[in-house]
């Protein structure tokens, strides 16, 4: 059965925005827009993560930071781009130190446009990636082999 | 003894503890659904479907474990373990005061879980749950204490069938373990060492380090728990075996339920500095006048039995 | 129209900023920001100082391979400016009171305003980050949970109950990302030790390479959430390089947009702080609430967050009878939904008791540390950029709202009262709203330079434009108050309990993006 569909956890991280995307996402959490009604969770912990929402064009700093929290989360995974910093670099593409979203540093599968993007597209987004998180459960190897292989990987990564 | 005496002795307990371990989990989900349905309302949202703590703890398990160690995952389970052994020694009508130091136990290998796991945040948030068993533990004891000077039996069989309910002779301590329900339950303002929300300065605290199945595990236990300790406010109210008698209780503990949900909402975490002189505030008071007079007026233990 | 007039640019020699420093801060006079320039081959430092409404720069011509001395030994705030300009001028300071080594931002190119000096993908080649300490590292670098290496001095101090906790940059009380090493004696924080740079995109640059007139655009992406001011900000200071007139329904309606600005930033603001000591529902009802505010930014503007109405000569949309109607509905309607809410903030016991005594800043440590917006104001200081009279505020009655506690729960009050400040005002301004035009014509191109003042909801922002007579402006800079607040923060830190960091955190309102840049 498929329920990381309906139970999709999910983190924010702000990879150098303006802000104006970050807090769309947070207002899709409040009453207007309230997507827990989808089983959405905001959890704030890699660990418990399953979307991962990046807003921002990610300048070098953030690059460590980015995969960190990437790795930290346990498959499978998903990461959507919000907003079109986090899609091409948007508006700081030419900045000196802006590396130009969120692609040059994770795979990403989802990208949600707008400047801000609108909550309705956000939460667009996250529903679009949940489709490709069940892909990406359906590829993972079976059950028996997973608890070892991750915890090999989680030692490596984690450490 | 043969098998039927044995049965005839002890059937029905062993029935309801086996329905327990059987049934809790649903019950305790339902409850969660609840309440996060009930906290959303209450915030001005519509909130999550009512089966949705039983698809995120599916969702859970279809997840791969990342786990910092293999010891940490060993302690979760015997959380898990001994959580369903104390709830089964209630619904078995066993010893109250097993039933806490059993309970106090699993409480202890969810803390080590978290210690094992060797990062800040959970390290802080085993060190709170240390100092939040330390705030409600004075309280659940005296409790125990009560229902012995109350109905002469530490034994939940023998209190079921007491003369009167608990609750006659104990009201003050039946409040001041309601005050402490709220560590139990993880509601706001006591909700410090993890809580529902992910909003918080240690993130998610003594959880923080749990993933996957472990998590889901953490989440089960946590059903057990609730519906044993729904169970115990039920039990104040319960005597001579009347089934409309338990029908009273679980509904007062469903509405004592209610109230906590409406406390989560109302209140800001506290510091544990509060926390626990607060506890220990409501602890001396209800529980010491209680069973001070209920030893001047009634003179001594058993009234009720 | 503007009172800020006393203004003069005084050429000194580097060596002189020290004296002239402490003859400043003998005057009471306030370090309001310090930026370079490039210009022909040696970079000029600007020092600007402020008193009341006048506003006065100090002017150094530093060539190339020469230190400068810092000032932090008499204005502390200093240490965030001269570690920028050792970041991105490559210029040499002495004696920094906290010297970052030219690693207070993580460079993908360094010294971008020296390209001559600056080595490009510098950061991924790891390079060593030693905030705060003296002298290099140790083999053996103690890393946080980050991998990120804990600085020397603090590492050494970690004996027996002392452990580092990270805060930061990833955390879900922050919407935005900062990072504190948090040095903890069981829960009480010893030591707080901030680590910035996440944001900093370097948009100031930007600015050689888009026309004037469309970099308002870039401006207002400063920060999302005080975009409007942004833009505006740097609108006047535009305008005012070029003499532009403003028509003066433009002035009043940018007033309008300010305010609900403000009224949008508290009312967010009130929800954070509360997610930040865990009421999750009043969190919720105050996001409700703003709600409201941004439905009227959309019917006006046709943005939630980012609104792109302000333009160089005014504005780029009028507003009409139906949407002014809809504006006072919704302030009405923001009055009455705020009440139950005010009062959970000042009255509700838990509350009370975790804001009330906790991170107080004294009248004198707040002046001293540069604190600024209602972090100021709630330490007992009256000073309120919008005094000087920028856009329509002039012809408005108010006072600033001022507290004397100092503690989180007068920030909070503040903000409160600014927000009932910021409905009048918003009602004040759209009784006069004058009829008119709603933009002047903007002929020829900047040549100049204007140091625009604006009061944003989290305190006064600095915007300094300086044009070639080109459609390029030469530099453009801006100094936004949380930049300015970071010291006062550091110092409520330290001492505290870890489970009022959160708080503290937020009680300066950080607006890291804008912050960064
Ligand atoms: S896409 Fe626009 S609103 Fe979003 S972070 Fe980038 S600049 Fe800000």
């Amino acid at each position: 059965m498929a329920f990381l569909k309906r139970s999709p956890w999910m983190i924010h991280y702000d990879g150098s925005s303006c802000n104006g995307c970050d807090i769309e996402v947070l207002a899709c959490l409040t009453p207007v827009y309230d997507v827990e009604r989808f089983g959405i969770v905001n959890t704030g912990n890699p660990k418990h993560a399953d979307i991962f929402l990046l807003t921002g064009a990610v300048n070098e700093q953030n690059r460590e930071v980015v995969r960190n929290i990437y790795d930290q989360m346990p498959e499978p995974k998903v990461v959507v781009a919000v907003g079109i910093c986090a899609t091409s670099g948007g508006i700081f593409r030419e900045c000196y130190n802006i590396l130009g979203g969120a692609d040059k540093v994770l795979p990403v599968d989802v990208y949600v446009p707008g400047c801000a993007a609108r909550p309705e597209s956000i939460i667009d987004g996250v529903v679009k990636a949940l489709a490709v998180l069940e892909e990406k459960r359906r590829a993972l190897p079976p059950r028996a082999r997973r608890g070892r292989r991750a915890e090999a990987s989680a030692q490596g990564g984690n450490a | 003894m043969n098998v039927n005496a044995f049965l005839a002795a002890y059937g029905v307990r062993i029935l309801s503890a086996a329905l327990y371990v059987l049934l809790a989990p649903l019950f305790g989900g339902l409850l969660a659904g609840v309440d996060r349905r009930i906290t959303a309302r209450m915030q001005g949202r519509k909130g999550p479907p009512l089966l949705q703590p039983f698809y995120d703890v599916a969702k859970l398990f279809e997840k791969r474990r990342v786990s910092v160690n293999k010891l940490q995952n060993f302690f979760v389970v015997l959380f898990l373990v001994f959580l369903v052994f104390t709830g089964a020694l209630f619904f078995a009508g066993g010893d109250l005061l097993l039933f806490i130091f059993a309970f106090t136990l699993a409480a202890l290998f969810f803390i080590s879980a978290a210690y094992a796991a060797n990062s800040p945040y959970s390290a802080i948030g085993a060190e709170r749950e240390l100092l939040q068993m330390m705030a409600y533990e004075p309280m659940v004891l005296l409790t125990a204490v009560g229902f012995y000077m109350a109905t002469g039996s530490f034994q939940v069989g023998d209190i079921l069938f007491a003369k009167g309910p608990a609750v006659a002779s104990i009201p003050a301590l039946f409040l001041g373990f309601c005050y402490v329900l709220t560590f139990k339950f993880r509601k706001s303002p006591f909700d410090l060492s993890t809580s529902h929300h992910g909003h918080q300065e240690i993130v998610k605290g003594i959880t923080t380090e749990f993933s996957g199945s472990s998590l889901a595990l953490i989440e089960i236990a946590h059903w057990y728990e609730a519906t044993f300790l729904i169970a115990f406010v039920a039990l104040f109210f319960v005597w001579g075996g009347n089934p409309w008698s338990v029908l009273l209780g679980l509904g007062v503990a469903l509405v004592v339920y209610f109230l906590e949900i409406l406390i989560d909402n109302t209140f800001a975490r506290v510091k544990w500095q509060l926390a626990i002189q607060s506890a220990w505030i409501v602890a001396g008071t209800t529980g010491f006048l209680n069973l001070l007079v209920l030893t001047l007026v009634q003179g001594g233990a058993g009234w009720l039995s | 129209m503007n009172r800020d007039t006393v203004r003069t640019v005084t050429a000194i020699e580097p060596l002189e900023a020290l004296a002239v420093a402490q003859h400043r801060r003998l005057g009471g006079w306030r370090l309001v920001q310090m930026h370079g320039t490039r210009v022909d081959g040696a970079t000029e430092v600007n020092y600007a100082y402020a008193l009341d409404g006048a506003l006065e720069i100090l002017r150094a011509r530093v060539p190339d391979g020469t230190a400068i001395p810092s000032i932090t030994g008499i204005y502390f705030a200093a240490f965030h400016y001269e570690n920028e300009l050792q970041d991105l001028f490559g210029l040499k300071v002495t004696d920094l009171a906290v010297d970052y080594k030219g690693h207070f931002y993580k460079l993908k190119q360094t010294t971008p305003y020296r390209p001559d000096l600056g080595v490009e993908g510098i950061g991924s080649v790891e390079a060593p980050r030693v905030p705060m300490a003296e002298d290099a590292e140790p083999a053996a670098t103690p890393r946080d949970a980050h991998g990120r290496p804990v600085p020397a001095r603090i590492a050494e101090g970690i004996t027996g109950n002392r452990t580092i906790v990270p805060f930061g940059p990833q955390h879900p009380v922050l919407p935005e990302p900062i990072h504190l090493d948090l040095v903890l004696e069981d829960e009480k924080v010893v030591e707080a030790i901030p680590s910035i740079g996440f944001i900093h995109r370097g948009l100031e640059k930007l600015v050689e390479k888009r026309d004037f007139v469309d970099y308002v655009y870039v401006a207002e992406r400063i920060c999302g959430i005080c975009s409007f001011m942004h833009g505006m900000g740097y609108c006047l200071a535009v305008e005012n390089t070029m003499g532009i007139e403003v028509p003066k329904r433009a002035d009043y309606l940018r007033t309008v947009l300010a305010e609900m600005a403000r009224i949008h930033n508290h009312t967010m603001w009130l929800g954070l702080v509360a997610d930040a000591f865990g009421f999750e529902s009043l969190f919720m009802h105050s996001w409700r609430v703003r709600e409201i505010i941004l439905d009227v930014f959309e019917e006006i503007t046709g943005g939630r967050v980012i609104f792109s109405i302000c333009r160089i000569g005014g504005l780029r949309r009028d507003v009409d009878e139906r949407q002014i109607d809809l504006l006072m509905k919704a302030l009405d309607r923001i009055e009455k939904e705020l009440e139950p809410l005010v009062s959970a903030f000042t009255q509700e016991y838990s509350v009370v008791h975790r804001m009330t005594g906790v991170g107080v800043l004294s009248k004198a440590e707040a002046y001293e540390l540069g604190a600024l917006g209602p972090m100021l104001r709630a330490s007992g200081w009256a000073l309120d950029t919008r005094l000087l009279g920028y856009a329509a505020y002039d012809d408005l009655r108010f006072a600033p709202v001022v507290e004397t506690a100092g503690d989180c729960m007068a920030r909070t009050k503040v903000r409160i009262r600014e927000t009932a400040q910021s409905i009048g005002l918003i009602r004040q301004a759209v009784a006069k709203l004058p009829p008119g035009e709603i933009a002047a014509p903007v002929k020829g191109t900047p040549n100049g330079e204007f140091m625009a003042r604006v009061e944003q909801p989290r305190g006064e922002a600095i915007y300094y434009v300086r044009g070639n007579g080109t459609r390029f402006l030469e530099r453009f800079r801006v100094r936004t108050p949380t930049f300015a607040n970071v010291p006062a923060l550091v110092k409520t830190l330290q001492g505290c309990q870890l489970a009022d960091v959160p708080m503290l955190v937020l009680t300066i309102d950080p607006c890291i993006s804008c912050t960064e840049r």
